[in-house]
C-alpha cells in the first residue's frame, strides 16, 4: 500500500538526525515531524534574558506543565505540577531539539559500560542489566559521529581509554584557556592523567558550517556560526539537501495510531494553527527524547495495546537515567596573580576543556570494587545576571547596598570560578520512571508526563569519592573556597532510559536493534533505548546509536 | 490571553525601537497613550518601588545609576509578560502593601518618608518575614536582571553595568525583531 513517506520520525535531535540523514542519502523519503520552531544561525542571540530567564525554547509549564514526584520531610512521594514550582524537565523544542543548546562535552561510553550488572553486581533495589550489545557493536558508530558531527579534540592514552579504530579525532582541539596548562601541570603532580575533553564543536570550518567564534556563550544558548554540532546544523541541513527529508515544525505529535496486524499506520498531530493533521508512513521512529518518547507511548493506548502501545510488557517509562554525580568550584582571586595572567584567567571566550578518568573503576579498601565515573573541568558560564543573583544571595541574609555593589565588583573583577562536573551511573530503579498524570492535562487536553525522581543510594559514593578527587585538583591548582555538592538530584538536561532495549520482551520494551518488541514497524531513536547510562554525558552515545538504529531501518526497507 | 500576548510583544518591539536611538534610550518605557490598565503600579507604588531600589542599590559612586538601570521600568515589563507565573505576578504586587505596613507598624509613617537608617531597618523586618524576604529577593532578582541583562530591553542602558563590572556580552546581543517574547516556543 502506497504511504506519504517511507520513514516518519518524531522529533528532530540527537536521536532523530542521525536516521533522518542517513536514510535521506539511501533515497528514502523521510518526514521530521517536530513540534517547536525552526530556528538557523541567524536567529541565535546571546541574550541571558530571553535564553536563561525565561522559557524560550521550551514550552510555558502554564501551558505544558509536567507533574514531578520528589519526596516530602515524611519520606512519601509528593506529586506536584511544576507550573507551581519544582524543576522544568523541558530540553530546548526546536527543529534540532536540545543538541542546539548543548555545550557539546562529548565521551564515548567504555567498554565496561555495556556491562555494568555483570562486572558490579545489582545492588537491592538495582534494576540495572547488561546491555544487549558490546561496545564493539558501537564503535564504528562512534567514529562516524566524530566525523559526521564534527568533534574537535586530541586522543591520550591512558588506562580507560575506549579502542578506537582511528588515531585521533578528524578536528584538531578549540584554543584552550589559561587554566588547561595549570590543569596540565597539577594533574601531572598529583600523578593523575590531565585528558583533553573532547567537545561537539568545529575548530576549523567544515562542509557549510564555520568554526567556533569562541563567545563565551555555548551551553544553552544557540550556536550562531553553526559550529556546534546540532543534529540541526551536522545533519538535518544536508538531509534537507538530498531532496528526500521534510521537516514540519509546529507539528505535535499526539497518537500513535495501529491496524489490524498490530502495526503502526500513521500518526496524528496538530499542526502550527492547531488543526489535528494524519500522516501514513511504512516505517515510524520516535526520537522526542526520553520522557515525552515514553508519555507518547503511554498516550497511544489503544484496545489491541490498553497500557501504552509496546507496553503489554509494563515496562514503558520504567527504568528512567538521569545522570549521577553534582559539582564542584574552586575560586581564583586576583591579588594572587600578577595582573596581566589574572586578566587571561579572567577571560571566558576559551575553552579549558579538560577531565579526569583515572577512577573510571575505584578500587579501594573503603569502597571496595565500584564503578567510578568522570569529572569535566569548565569555567562557570559567562552569564553575568546567573553570577550577581549568586552574590546578593550568598549570604543567609539578603545582600544589598554598598556591600552588594562592592561584592558585584569583587566577584566579576577579582575573582574567577573554575568548576567540574562529576559524572557517574545513575542505577535505575522502581522509583525512577515516567507516568501518565490521573489530574494535570496540557492547553491541549492531553494528560502530561509525571515523573517520579527517585536516586538510587548506591550512586553516591562514587560520585563523593570522585569529588574529593576534584577539590585536591583544585587545590593543587591554587584554588581557594574549594567546594562541592554531590547529591542525588536528577539532572533535566540529561535525561534517558524509559524504553530500554534487551534480549527479553518481559523486561524491555525494544529490541537489540531498538525496534519495539511488540510492533515490528516502531523504533525508538534517543536516548530511551540506555538500560543504564555510564558514567559520561550520553550524547555521543545517542547520535552513534541512532545511526547504528538507522542502518538497521535502512535493512528492513 | 492572546490579546495580552499581542499586547506583550507589542510593546516588547516598542522598547526594542526606542533602545536603538541613544538619547531616548533611558526615557520611560512605555507610552503614555497605553491603556491605563497596562501600567500595573500606581503612582504611589512607583515612589515607593523607586525608594526601595534606591536604597538596595544606593548612589554612592560607585556603578550606574538607577536611572540607567530602570528597575521600576522593568518591573512593569514582567508583570506584563502573559507566561508570568500567576504566583510571581501576586507576590510583585502585593508586596508594596506589606512594605507599607512594616513601615507604619513600626514608624507609624511611609517608607518613602523615612531616612536610611529607618529605611534599613523596615527592610529587614519585612526580611524576617517570610513572604517578605520572597518579596525583596524576587526584586532584587529583576534589579540584577536590569543591572546585567541586554540595553533592548531599556534597562542596563548604554551598557552601563556590563562596563562596570568590566563583563564583556556575547555576540550577536538581543535586537528589534529577536528578544523575549517576540520569538520562542509556541510563537
Amino acid at each position: 500500500m502506497a504511504t506519504d513517506y517511507d520513514v516518519c520520525i518524531i522529533g528532530s535531535g540527537a536521536g532523530a538526525g542521525p536516521v533522518a540523514y542517513t536514510l535521506s542519502q539511501k533515497g528514502y523519503k523521510v518526514l521530521v515531524l517536530e513540534k517547536g520552531s525552526w530556528f538557523n544561525e541567524g536567529d541565535f542571540t546571546k541574550d541571558e534574558i530571553a535564553v536563561c530567564r525565561r522559557s524560550t525554547y521550551t514550552p510555558s509549564l502554564q501551558d505544558e506543565p509536567q507533574v514531578i514526584e520528589s519526596r516530602n520531610q515524611k519520606g512519601n512521594w509528593e506529586a506536584v505540577s511544576n507550573s507551581r514550582s519544582g524543576p522544568d524537565f523541558w530540553n530546548g523544542c526546536m527543529v534540532g531539539g536540545s543538541s542546539n543548546l548543548m555545550s557539546g562535552f562529548f565521551h564515548r561510553l567504555k567498554p565496561i559500560d555495556f556491562r555494568l550488572a555483570s562486572e558490579f553486581g545489582q545492588y537491592e533495589g538495582d534494576t540495572s542489566t547488561d546491555w544487549p550489545i558490546t561496545y564493539d557493536d558501537l564503535e564504528p558508530y562512534y567514529t562516524l559521529v566524530e566525523s559526521l558531527v564534527g568533534i574537535s579534540g586530541r586522543v591520550v592514552k591512558h588506562a580507560f581509554l575506549e579502542p578506537r579504530s582511528t588515531p585521533d579525532y578528524p578536528f584538531p582541539p578549540l584554543t584552550e584557556h589559561p587554566f588547561a596548562e595549570k590543569f596540565d601541570r597539577a594533574a601531572t603532580a598529583l600523578g593523575y592523567t590531565p585528558l583533553p575533553l573532547a567537545r561537539a564543536i568545529l575548530s576549523v570550518p567544515h562542509n557549510q558550517r564555520n568554526a567556533c567564534s569562541y563567545s563565551a556563550y555555548c551551553g544553552s544558548y544557540g550556536c550562531t556560526t553553526g559550529a556546534k554540532g546540532s543534529s540541526r546544523a551536522a545533519l538535518l541541513n544536508a538531509a534537507i539537501q538530498t531532496g528526500n527529508c521534510d521537516i514540519r515544525s509546529h507539528s505535535l505529535v499526539y497518537q500513535l495510531v495501529t491496524g489490524r496486524k498490530g502495526r503502526v499506520t500513521h500518526v496524528r498531530y496538530f499542526d502550527a494553527r492547531g488543526k489535528r493533521r494524519n500522516v501514513d508512513a511504512r516505517i515510524f521512529v520516535v526520537a522526542c527524547q526520553a520522557i515525552e518518547t515514553s508519555r507518547l507511548l503511554l498516550l497511544s493506548a489503544n484496545s489491541a495495546f490498553p497500557n501504552g502501545l509496546a507496553n503489554r510488557s509494563g515496562q514503558v517509562g520504567k527504568n528512567l537515567l538521569f545522570s549521577g554525580g553534582g559539582l564542584g568550584s574552586g575560586v581564583f582571586r586576583s591579588g594572587d596573580y600578577p595582573a596581566d595572567e589574572f586578566s587571561a584567567m579572567n577571560d571566558y571566550h576559551l575553552f579549558v576543556n579538560r577531565a579526569l578518568q583515572d577512577w573510571y573503576v575505584i578500587d579501594t579498601e573503603k569502597t571496595g570494587r565500584i564503578k567510578g565515573g568522570t569529572i569535566d573541568f569548565l569555567q562557570a558560564h559567562a552569564n553575568p545576571i546567573r553570577r550577581a543573583v549568586q552574590v546578593k544571595n550568598q549570604e543567609e541574609k539578603l545582600l544589598w547596598g554598598s556591600g552588594l555593589k562592592q561584592a558585584l565588583v569583587e566577584e566579576f573583577r577579582e575573582r574567577v570560578r573554575l568548576n567540574f562536573e562529576v559524572f557517574c551511573d545513575w542505577h535505575p530503579n522502581p522509583d525512577c520512571f515516567i507516568s501518565l498524570s490521573s489530574r494535570v492535562k496540557d492547553l491541549f487536553g492531553l494528560p502530561v508526563a509525571q515523573i517520579r525522581t527517585g536516586y538510587h543510594p548506591a550512586d553516591l559514593l562514587p560520585g563523593e569519592f570522585l569529588a574529593e578527587k576534584g577539590k585536591e585538583l583544585l587545590r593543587q591548582m591554587g584554588a581557594q573556597e574549594v567546594s562541592a555538592s554531590i547529591n542525588g538530584s536528577p539532572s533535566p538536561n540529561l535525561v534517558a532510559g524509559g524504553c530500554r532495549f534487551g534480549k527479553d520482551p518481559e523486561t524491555s520494551v525494544l529490541d537489540s536493534e531498538c525496534r519495539a518488541h511488540e510492533v515490528e514497524n516502531l523504533f525508538i531513536s534517543d536516548g530511551s533505548f540506555m538500560p543504564t547510562g555510564g558514567s559520561v554525558t550520553p550524547t555521543w552515545t545517542v547520535y552513534a546509536n541512532a545511526f547504528r538504529v538507522a542502518d538497521s531501518i535502512a535493512r528492513q526497507l | 490571553m492572546h490579546s495580552s500576548r499581542r499586547r506583550f510583544i507589542r510593546n516588547t518591539l516598542f522598547v526594542s525601537g526606542v533602545v536603538l536611538i541613544p538619547m531616548q534610550a533611558c526615557r520611560r518605557i512605555f507610552k503614555i497613550t497605553d491603556p491605563p490598565e497596562y501600567f500595573l503600579f500606581n503612582t504611589s507604588d512607583r515612589k515607593l518601588l523607586e525608594a526601595v531600589f534606591s536604597h538596595l542599590f544606593p548612589d554612592d559612586g560607585n556603578g550606574p545609576g538607577l536611572d540607567q538601570i530602570r528597575p521600576v521600568d522593568y518591573l512593569e515589563w514582567v508583570l506584563n509578560d502573559p507566561k508570568l507565573e500567576r504566583r510571581s505576578s501576586e507576590l510583585l504586587k502585593k508586596g508594596t502593601g506589606w512594605l507599607r505596613q512594616v513601615a507604619k507598624d513600626k514608624y507609624n509613617a511611609e517608607f518613602i518618608r523615612l531616612g536610611t537608617e529607618a529605611r534599613e531597618e523596615v527592610l529587614r523586618e519585612l526580611e524576617a518575614q517570610k513572604k517578605g524576604k520572597r518579596w525583596l529577593s524576587k526584586l532584587m532578582t529583576y534589579l540584577m536582571e536590569a543591572l546585567l541583562g541586554s540595553p533592548a530591553y531599556a534597562i542596563n542602558c548604554n551598557q552601563a553595568g556590563w562596563k562596570w563590572l568590566n563583563h564583556s556580552a556575547g555576540y550577536p546581543q538581543a535586537s528589534l525583531t529577536v528578544k523575549y517574547g517576540t520569538y520562542g516556543y509556541g510563537l
